[in-house]
This record gives C-alpha cells, structure tokens and sequence, in this order.
C-alpha cells in the first residue's frame, strides 16, 4: 500500500494511466523499482511523466508518509481492492485511489447529490438546506462538494437534523478547504466522510474540481442541481450524471435570473423538476420518513398588521423600504413588527434591513 | 525714539496678542528685526522700507530696530507688515501715538502702500475685544468680518496714506453695512427632505440621527440617493445659537473661508471631502496647523461618501476627533486645539459591484466581500450607532410626483423637540445629547423596565450583541423614546433601534 501511496500522490497523472501502469507492472511495488526503459515501452506516454515519476521517488519518503497517513486517521483505498466503491469502479476515469476521513457511502443506501452555485441567493440556500434535512429525516446519505453556497447549504441541512453526509473535496482531505466550512469538515468527519482522489497536503488547484465533481455524481444514485450559471461546475457534474445513467433533478426557477439559466436548461433537455421537496422525495421512492423537521415551532396565528407584513414577504430577500411602500405602515411600527416576527423564526433579516420568510418549502 | 504698537497672530483659531516695538536711534544705519520671525515676517522689512519711501517718507540713516514679542511665540503671516510700518513711521516722530495705545493693527502692505487683506481677522478682533481695546484697524476687504465683533470700533483702512490720516486725527471711515443685512438662509435653494420620494426608512433614520447626533452609516447600491440624503440633513438640524456661528465663523476666516463681504456663517456646514484626502487633510495640518474637513465640519455633517475607498489611516485620525469633538495637533510650535463637533454621515456599497444581496446582479465572491468590508476599521463602525441600508430608486419613486413627501422643515420641529429634551434631562452634566452619554451613565439615561430588561437579555443573546453593540441599541432607542416624547423607554422603541444597530462582520458571513 504504501508504494500504491507514492503513486497515487503525483496527482498530475491521468488516473486511468496510473491504473494500466500498475497492472503492466504487476504491482505498484513493482512500478517503484521498474527501471526508465519500462517507461519507454509504454504506447502514449510522455517522457515528462517518467521524470516526474522516477523524480518523486527519490524525494518520497516511504516509510515516513505510509506512518504519518496512519497518525492522521486518514483511510486510504486503491482500485485494485475489492472493498473500492462499486459505482465509482464503473464510471470512464474512475481514481486510482480514495483518500478519505470516516467512511465510504454506503453502497445499498440511497444517496442523493446536491449541487450547485457558490454565489447563490437566499432562496437556492434555503432549499439546498431543506433538501439536506429531509433526506437525512428520511435516512437518505447526502453527498456534495463542501463549497461555499448550495454545497455547503446542503451539507449543513444534513447537519442539522443529524443525517449522513459526505464531502468530496478538490484538494487532500486533511485541508479544509474552504475553511470556513470547518464546522461541518468536522461534523462529516464522524457523521459521514470527507473523500478525495487527491494524496493528503494536495492544495486546492482549479484544475482539480471539475475532475472531483465525476466522483460526487458517481457515487450518488440521483443529481439535484440547484441553483447553476449558464457556464458552472455544477453543469460539469450533471454533465457527468448524465454519462454515467444518473438521474438528474434541477430546481426550476425564473428565466430573467442569471443564477437559473443552468437549472432551466438542464430541465429543457429532460431533467427532473423539482416542483417541492417532498414531492422530489416521492418521486426518487421514498415515501416515509420524512416526517416532521425537529424542533419546529408550532405556528402561531399572526395579528392582522403582522400578517400584512408577513404576506409581504417571501423568499428573496426584501428592504425595509419594499416593505414600507407595499404595507403602508410607518417606520416605527413596521421595525416592531419585523423584529416580532422574527423573533418568533417567522421571518429572518439575512442582510442590514433585509428579510426574508421562513416559510416551509 | 521708542514706540509700541499692538497686534496679533492666530494660533490655531485663538489668537494670540504680539506686541511689535520699533526703536529709531542713533548708530550704523541699518533695519533689523528680531523677534522669533519666519521667512514671510522677515520679507516684511523689505515691504515696509519700500512701500515707506514710495509714500515719501525716507528712511533717516539711522538704526532702527523692531522687535516683536513676545520672543518665544514664531510669528508667521503676513498682518505684520502694517504694525510694523506704524510703528516705524511712529518711531521716527511721523505719527502721534496716543491713540496707539488702545488700537490693535493687522495687514498686509504692498510695494505700493496699499493694504492687502489678511485671514483670520475674526478671531484677531474677538481677541481684542477681549483685551478692552478701542480700536481694530484692519485692511478694508476684512472690515466687516472684523465688524461681525460687537463693540469694537473698526478702522477699515485701503492704503498707507489712509493710515497716516487717520492716526493724524483724520475722520475715520465707517464699515459698509452688508447691504441688506438679516440675509435669511434663501430657503427655497436650500435642498429639503421632500424632494426625496420613497426611502422613509432612511429619512427616519436620519431624523433619529440627528435627534441624538447619533453619526449615521448608509449602505446601499450605487444610485440610490445615499448622496442625496446626505445632503439635505443639514436642513434638519437645529438653528445655530449666535456663539455657535461666532465659533464656527472663526474657523471658516482661519481658513479665508469666510464669505466676502464678511458675515458670520448662519448655516450648519455640510463637509464632503473626497476620497483621496491625505490624513493632513481631514484633521488639519502644516507646519503652522490649518483646521482640516473635520473642524470645517464643527456643528454640522461631516459626509464620508464612498467610506470603503477612503485610505485607512486617514479613517484612523477621526477617532480621536470622534470621541473628544477636538483635535489636538502638536507641532514645533506647540500644540493646537481644533474643535471638531460634528455628526458623521457616512455612505458606502455593499459590495464592489454594489448590488449585493441581489444576487441576479451581484456576482462578488465571499473573499471579495470580506475584503471590502474588512476595508473599514472596527474601531470606526463602532464609534457608528446608525446603520441602514438604502434601498435602489425605482422608476416610479422618480416619476410618482402626487405624494407629497414631509418636507425638513417639519422633521426638524420633531428634532428641536428631541433636542430639549435632551437638553432638559442633561442640564449641568455636560452631557448635551443622547449619542454623548458615558457608558458609566446609561443605567441611569436608559433605564428599562424589568420587561424590557428581560426582552433585551435575549436579544442580546440572540443577535450575539457585544456591550458596546447593546449600548448604542440603549441610546438610540433613547433617543426614538425623545422623539416620540416619552421618558420610559418602550419595546417598540427598542426594536426600532434594533433595526438601525450596526454592521457587524456577521452580516456578511451569515448571509454568504
């Protein structure tokens, strides 16, 4: 294993390449003492890749690395052993290796992936977060990417009511990347896992994501994207859904949106729609379980100026102004209201005199 | 023969009595001139040598010293020329000198004999008056800023010649009067709040502002009216008492600011400085200080537009400033008070593009967030009580003319009524608003309701309050419970200033 290590850290090398090396090999224990000339006998293979390879080897410290994996509480598994995810042996470039904390999804367990803009609005967050937290009621595994936005929202939905949920990252699985993700690094580490083709100390390059997005659509059995630019990573990884013969769900939204062109298209060419998070629940088969989010307070019936106000509201963030103009009320007598309501998680200020409502999707 | 004659130098806005004495006695011919002098004081022999002997008078080849004293004071400017030329002329026996005892004497004289005019003449004549002199002969141009002092006599004077006339029993010329005198404030040029339609929020805000000289923070997407608003709090703040325009009319003629024609500054100041102000420039500078934007400002809004691109060590200076409503500059010279007593307004963009929370248009990372609010220093936001975002003009706030907005005039009967109030609860503890209430005194101005106590001890818990964050909600809702003529301050009160409460990196970070 520990030579299977010192291969799958040169990060540079196509997977599927390192695969076939080891095979003509015979073992990646083989591969570390092959000489320059078995390179040379490779069809397609650039001599850049050899130096690189016979490069690392001489700084690689073995022993050092394998010893320091272990200490870190870092799992490592390669393509050649049985226990290697199923779906992820299946797919065109599967890696040659998975780093990862906790542990591998698991395999006869309904997993949905969701996906999506980092820059997104309240609203794609609210459902990102809403889908988490009813697939992890309903004991269904969440996987995504631990980015900023959508990801990160899904992740933390699963967070909240206790669910599993797994975060595939594009850099080595002892970075949080980003950091102000820790919170649920941490929480997936025990709950779930934190996965990476990548050797641990990788740093996050651009390159990398687009490559780790394939291993987060392999691994799900159904893609929701959620909110998604017309060019986006999160197309990428429906992209590689759609290759692989995963279903794909999108979250319909308004046409004028920049942040929706993505979802809407991905609905033109036959993509699922997401018409309401129990409904996308039933339609992917489950039924039960779902039940009733924890800790949700029992609704409360408004007073006539509050309900104005409330009905105001909705899921885009809303000033204080828009509010004045469409209820009427003075300043004084609105700012009661709104921190009334708010105070009951009726309503949330998401930005300085923005609200939105907290409504159930 | 030996003479003195009394004039003045400003320091900082005070001014400050020099004595210039001239001594015409037998010796090596020669002028000199001793006295702690600065390049432009010393070319003062030069001017006055000639523009004597272009009026006919030659110097006696005698010696003839001045000195000017007190020595240890540096005297800069250029009013000493006409003392020194009085004194001189007076020396040699030209002038009679009774009357040079009670006069004080500033400007500038030039080749030719005429009197230029010089700065800062107010707080010069406002020194002698209180010196209990008679006279105050100053350049014509500077007469009736001079005037502007009750009880003092003034000589405006044109040219040498005028001078030697008047000291030789001449009549002396009376000040014009500034032509139609009480010039009230042209109150249709003025900007008014009702020219703004929509963005009550923020007019609110502003009147809570102002009420309690909270200063004010405007966050907002480009174009929407944050300038505007600035613009037009002047407008609702409170007449000047005559001892505020005295002071803040002292200041402006420091600065040879004062309008011509020399009347005291009746309206509040309304400062915005650019961006791209040196620190020098907000809180004064120089090698002999000149009072800056912030004392510019004393009285009135001080209005950092675009707060976020404003270099940080300029923003640094104003803590001081902000906190004792002085800035004191220490130069070689010794150390200079400025007052700086101002309300400041601030305007800045959510995000570089400016349009953040509305994501369809906004499309800045979380860094660049974070880097554009880190840009501002938290020992800045915190000396900030109001916060409010302003919300983008629609077109049909630009094109709805048939709702008639509330005009300044009227908030500001609300504010002058806040402001007794105020003025009442703080007679004889220094204290003059809400804003300004030590942290030590608040149980006292602020106190709740065991109610309130426990309504707030969530929120504090709730919205992650910091003792200083908790402190300016209390005076704030101090100040809407003035507004709304209470003395208990209510739960409505306090949730209003709840919604003004500062930015906090939270805002950014929760919602990213």
């Amino acid at each position: 294993m520990k030579y299977a290590y010192w291969l799958a850290a040169n990060c540079y090398l196509d997977p599927v390449k390192m695969h076939q090396l080891v095979q003509m090999a015979g073992s990646a224990r083989a591969l570390y003492d092959m000489p320059k000339s078995f390179y040379d006998q490779i069809p397609n293979w650039s001599p850049q890749d050899t130096g690189a390879l016979l490069e690392s080897r001489k700084t690689w410290d073995l022993e050092g690395k394998w010893e320091k994996l272990h200490q870190c509480g870092i799992h490592m598994i390669t393509i050649d052993q049985k226990s290697y995810p199923k779906k992820l042996r299946e797919i065109a470039v599967p890696p040659y290796a998975l780093f990862y904390y906790g542990m591998l999804p698991e395999e006869n367990r309904l997993t949905i992936a969701v996906v999506g803009a980092r820059k997104c609005s309240e609203y794609g967050r609210r459902v990102a977060m809403e889908l988490g937290g009813a697939a992890a009621r309903a004991g269904v595994q969440v996987i995504s990417g631990m980015a900023l936005g959508i990801d990160g929202a899904a992740h933390s939905g699963a967070m909240a009511e206790q669910g599993i949920t797994y975060g595939v990252l594009g850099c080595g699985v002892d970075i949080c990347y980003p950091r102000q993700n820790y919170t649920m690094y941490e929480y997936m580490k025990q709950n779930g896992g934190i996965l990476s083709e990548y050797a641990p100390g990788t740093s996050p390059l651009p390159l990398f994501f687009p490559r780790r997005n394939r291993i987060i659509s392999a691994l799900c059995d159904v893609v929701v994207v959620v909110e998604a630019r017309e060019k986006s990573g999160s197309l990428i990884t429906a992209d590689f859904a759609l290759e692989q013969g995963k279903d794909i769900y999108a979250l319909p939204g308004r046409i004028t949106d920049p942040l929706n062109v993505g979802c809407n298209r991905l609905i033109a060419q036959g993509a699922g729609i997401i018409c309401s998070v129990g409904d996308f629940f039933r339609e992917i088969g489950v039924h039960q379980g779902m039940g009733v989010k924890k800790g949700v307070s029992v609704k409360v019936p408004l007073e006539k100026d509050a309900a104005r106000v409330y009905s105001v509201l909705d899921l885009q963030p809303r000033n204080i102004e828009y509010l004045i103009e469409k209820t009427g009320f003075e300043v004084d007598r609105l700012c009661d209201i709104l921190i009334g309501l708010e105070n009951v998680s009726m309503i949330k200020e998401v930005f300085k005199n923005h609200y939105i409502k907290l409504s159930d999707l | 023969m030996y003479r003195v004659v009394k004039t003045a130098i400003v320091c900082g806005i005070e001014s400050v009595p020099v004595r210039v004495e001239a001594d015409v006695s037998d010796g090596m011919p020669l002028f000199e001139m001793v006295g702690f002098l600065s390049g432009e004081v010393r070319e003062a022999r030069e001017r006055v040598r000639t523009a004597l002997r272009n009026l006919g008078y030659a110097l006696p080849a005698k010696r003839i010293t001045v000195n000017l004293s007190p020595a240890n004071v540096r005297k800069s400017g250029s009013s000493f020329d006409l003392p020194i030329a009085v004194a001189v002329l007076s020396a040699m026996g030209i002038l009679p000198d009774e009357k040079l005892d009670g006069m004080m004497i500033v400007g500038e004289v030039s080749l030719g004999g005429e009197i230029l005019p010089i700065r800062g003449v107010l707080p010069i004549a406002v020194m002698a008056k209180e010196q209990d002199l008679k006279w105050c002969m100053v350049p014509k141009e500077n007469a009736r800023e001079a005037s502007l002092v009750e009880g003092l006599q003034v000589i405006p004077v044109s040219s040498l010649k005028d001078v030697v006339h008047i000291l030789n029993g001449g009549e002396i010329p009376t000040v014009e009067s500034a032509g139609e005198q009480p010039e009230e404030p042209d109150e249709t040029n003025q900007p008014d709040f009702e020219d703004i339609r929509g963005q009550h929020f923020v007019k609110r805000a502003c009147e809570v502002a102002v009420s309690g000289m909270h200063n004010l923070l405007m966050v907002g997407p480009p174009g929407a009216g944050k300038t505007m608003v600035a613009k037009r709090i002047p407008s609702i703040l409170p007449c000047m008492s005559p001892e505020e325009q005295l002071e803040l009319s002292k200041i402006y003629s420091v600065c040879g600011l004062l309008r011509e024609g020399g009347e005291l500054m009746k309206e509040r100041p309304f400062r915005s400085p650019h961006h791209t102000i040196t620190p020098q420039g907000l809180s004064g500078g120089g090698r002999v200080p000149r009072p800056g934007e912030i004392s510019l400002a004393h009285k009135g809004i001080l209005f950092l537009d675009e707060l976020t691109e404003f270099r940080r060590e300029t923003l640094e200076i104003l803590r001081q400033p902000l906190e004792e409503h002085q800035v004191r500059l220490v130069r070689l010279q010794g150390s200079f008070a400025f007052p700086a007593d101002f309300m400041m307004v601030c305007a800045m963009n959510p995000c570089n593009c400016g349009f953040y929370p509305d994501r369809s248009r906004c499309s800045c990372s979380r860094s660049m967030l974070e880097h554009h609010v880190k840009k501002i220093s938290r020992p800045l936001l915190d000396r900030i009580d109001i916060c409010v975002e302003a919300k983008q003009l629609e077109y049909k706030d630009l094109t709805d003319t048939g709702k008639k907005e509330e005009s300044s005039a009227r908030i500001r009967e609300r504010v002058v009524r806040a402001q007794e109030r105020q003025y009442k609860r703080f007679q004889g503890t220094g204290i003059r608003f809400n804003s300004r209430i030590p942290s030590a005194e608040i149980d006292r101005y602020c106190s709740l309701k065991l109610e309130q106590k426990n309504y707030m001890e969530k929120m504090y818990e709730k919205l992650g309050l910091t003792a200083r964050s908790y402190h300016k909600i209390l005076k704030v809702a101090r100040t809407i419970a003035d507004l709304d003529d209470r003395e208990q301050i209510s739960m409505k009160h306090l949730n209003e200033a709840v919604c003004y409460r500062g930015i906090d990196q939270g805002f950014w970070e929760g919602s990213l």
